[in-house]
């Protein structure tokens, strides 16, 4: 009863208007219908992984079996693959965060004539069509620099286009949030710029960096649309190779390497929300034991008294 | 104190040091999306006007290809595909993104509404291919759907229901942002003065939530006329939008045709993105002038 009291008077408080039971109720059911609507193609694939049937045809699986991961995980295009989209998600990530970080510094930290043009320039590569991009990539391979078509070097390359945007402005929030003030304390005190950046500024947007890390890593290794240009059919990263085989045919070895993909990606986003977190929290309490610094003083006062 | 002065270089050097070191950190950023840029539009133009494959830098100027995608039936019917499907899958997208994002708003208890937004939001992180064969399996004869929507999967109404699922995080989460900038009480206020729930929903509601309708929708027609793998999957060569073409103009040599649907393919994405732009600074007029009357 009370605690019905204060969540209405906190609603009150807030500016939500709490519904009745009946209002409350219809929400939870079609909120529960959307889940399932988004859900349920994802529980189809790794139901029908665990099939022991020979062919996926989308229906309940007559029986139990996880051969086809083994299959999977065996099957030629998709061992390499898994290799090839590993080596283009890292070093695409890594490129994008050295470069995007420096640019976002930059515009965060410094005026310049022109910073706000550049600004534009950055977010730019959202209104180019993937596939616009692939095709030029192709033909600028084809013609310019046919050494680099199908090669980690030169996807990676063109994944930069896709993960740059968010890198910038996943990076650009975070530094506006920071006070310039403790990095310009540092170099007061004798630290050089680039120390003074990667003890001062560095830490204070980890949990920025490890987001902006982690959905560029996984954007570059799902890309599909933009890699299909880039890459002869028979050497391709992991999504094309699945993307081509279902082109041709669906069989349960799709499935089961759709499941180890849902798996990693899921994972992958639990392992960087709860870093994130760790971060975060290991932040507040180092805040917590600087912002009051009466009480630890005292008790070293008493110990020492 | 002398010292320490003659340790700093003299203001104009300093802000001219500050200025170089932050144009050496945009300069390879900015060099590699300008070297992008310029071969995209150079390449594109220059393949678009010719007629055979080559990768000679010049060839013969020509606008038979041009005229070839646009004066054939079946190529006009890849463009009028793929703006109706864009559309089709806009509307329907934030038609089922508004309420969604108003229920998550309304949701009190923050596990709750944590873990629904993880559910609606997960699917981001999940390879569009994959996505895509799960509603190829929903669809296919023995699927679980193959009786209620016999005969959707390698056509339209199939492509159309795998993008809105694919599309719709994108377009909760500007409708989210745009409820959380609501007037705290707004809504009660109007209840108070006695409006009904849909005067309510018209009156008060739609109008402040306007910017974020806009933004959601530009988005997913943004995404959808450039969606390729989804259409590709689901259509089943049945379907031909514009980025499946371009695809299978390569494959089959015919550069300069590719290079015209990418063009359209482009001009598409920057014509909707003008317009909606347009549109939302028409709606931040209007309500700035809005809020200046109730002021006055």
């Amino acid at each position: 009863m009370t605690s019905r009291t204060t969540s209405r008077l906190t609603g009150r408080l807030t500016g939500r208007p709490t519904g009745t039971g009946l209002g409350a109720a219809a929400r939870g059911v079609f909120l529960t219908l959307t889940a399932g609507f988004v859900l349920l193609p994802l529980a189809v694939v790794v139901l029908s992984s665990f099939s022991a049937d020979e062919v996926a045809d989308g229906g309940w699986p007559n029986g139990w079996s996880l051969r086809w991961f083994r299959e999977a995980l065996e099957y030629e295009p998709f061992r390499v693959g898994l290799a090839y989209s590993l080596q283009v998600a890292a070093l695409a990530t890594a490129i994008s965060l050295a470069v995007g970080a420096a640019a976002a510094y930059a515009i965060a930290r410094y005026r310049f004539p022109g910073a706000a043009l550049l600004r534009a320039v950055f977010v730019m590569p959202l209104s180019l069509p993937r596939v616009v991009t692939g095709f030029c990539l192709f033909v600028l391979y084809a013609s310019l620099f046919p050494t680099a078509y199908g090669t980690v070097g030169g996807i990676a390359f063109a994944h930069c286009l896709l993960l740059l945007p968010f890198v910038v402005s996943v990076l650009g929030a975070a530094l506006a949030g920071l006070d310039p003030a403790l990095e310009e304390a540092a170099r007061d005190l004798g630290a050089s710029p680039p120390r003074a950046f990667l003890r001062i500024t560095l830490p204070q947007i980890r949990p920025a960096l490890i987001a902006a890390a982690v959905f560029a890593f996984i954007t570059s290794f799902d890309e599909v649309d933009t890699s299909v240009f880039l890459m002869p059919a028979d050497q391709t990263t992991l999504p094309v190779a699945v993307f081509l085989r279902l082109e041709q045919q669906q069989d349960p070895t799709v499935t089961a390497m759709s499941s180890l993909l849902i798996a990693g990606s899921l994972l992958l986003a639990a392992a960087a929300a709860l870093a994130a977190r760790g971060v975060g929290a290991a932040l507040v309490a180092r805040e917590a034991g600087t912002g009051e610094p009466g009480e630890p003083k005292e008790t070293r006062g008493e110990r020492t008294a | 104190m002398t010292g320490h002065d003659k340790a700093q270089p003299p203001a104009p050097v300093a802000a001219r040091r500050r200025r170089l070191i932050a144009y050496a950190l945009v300069a390879p950023g900015t060099a590699y999306l300008l070297l992008v840029f310029c071969s995209v539009i150079l390449l594109l133009f220059s393949y678009s006007f010719r007629t055979e494959r080559s990768s000679r830098l010049f060839a013969p100027f020509s606008t038979e290809t041009w005229s070839q995608a646009l004066g054939d039936d079946y190529q006009l019917g890849v463009l009028w595909t793929t703006l109706r499907v864009g559309v089709v899958v806009t509307v329907l997208t934030v038609a089922l993104a508004y309420p969604v994002a108003w229920c998550l708003y309304r949701v009190r208890r923050w596990w709750v509404r944590g873990l629904l937004g993880f559910v609606i939001f997960s699917p981001i992180l999940v390879s569009v291919v994959v996505r895509s064969y799960g509603w190829m399996l929903l669809l296919s004869p023995g699927g679980l759907l193959a009786g209620p929507l016999d005969g959707w999967l390698y056509h339209e109404p199939g492509v159309i229901l795998a993008l809105v699922h694919v599309e719709l995080p994108f377009a909760v989460v500007p409708l989210l942002a745009a409820l959380r900038t609501l007037p705290p009480g707004v809504l009660e206020a109007a209840a108070d003065l006695g409006a009904s729930p849909a005067r309510r929903l018209r009156s008060v509601l739609l109008p402040l939530t306007l910017p974020g309708i806009v933004a959601a929708a530009q988005l997913v027609f943004a995404l959808t006329v450039s969606a390729f793998a989804t259409p590709a999957l689901l259509g089943g060569g049945r379907v031909t939008v514009l980025s499946q073409s371009v695809y299978q103009n390569i494959q089959q040599l015919n550069w300069p045709l590719a290079a015209v649907q990418a063009l359209l393919l482009l001009a598409v994405a920057l014509v909707v993105l003008s317009v909606f732009n347009r549109l939302s600074r028409l709606v931040d007029v209007r309500q700035r002038r809005d809020r200046k009357g109730t002021i006055a």
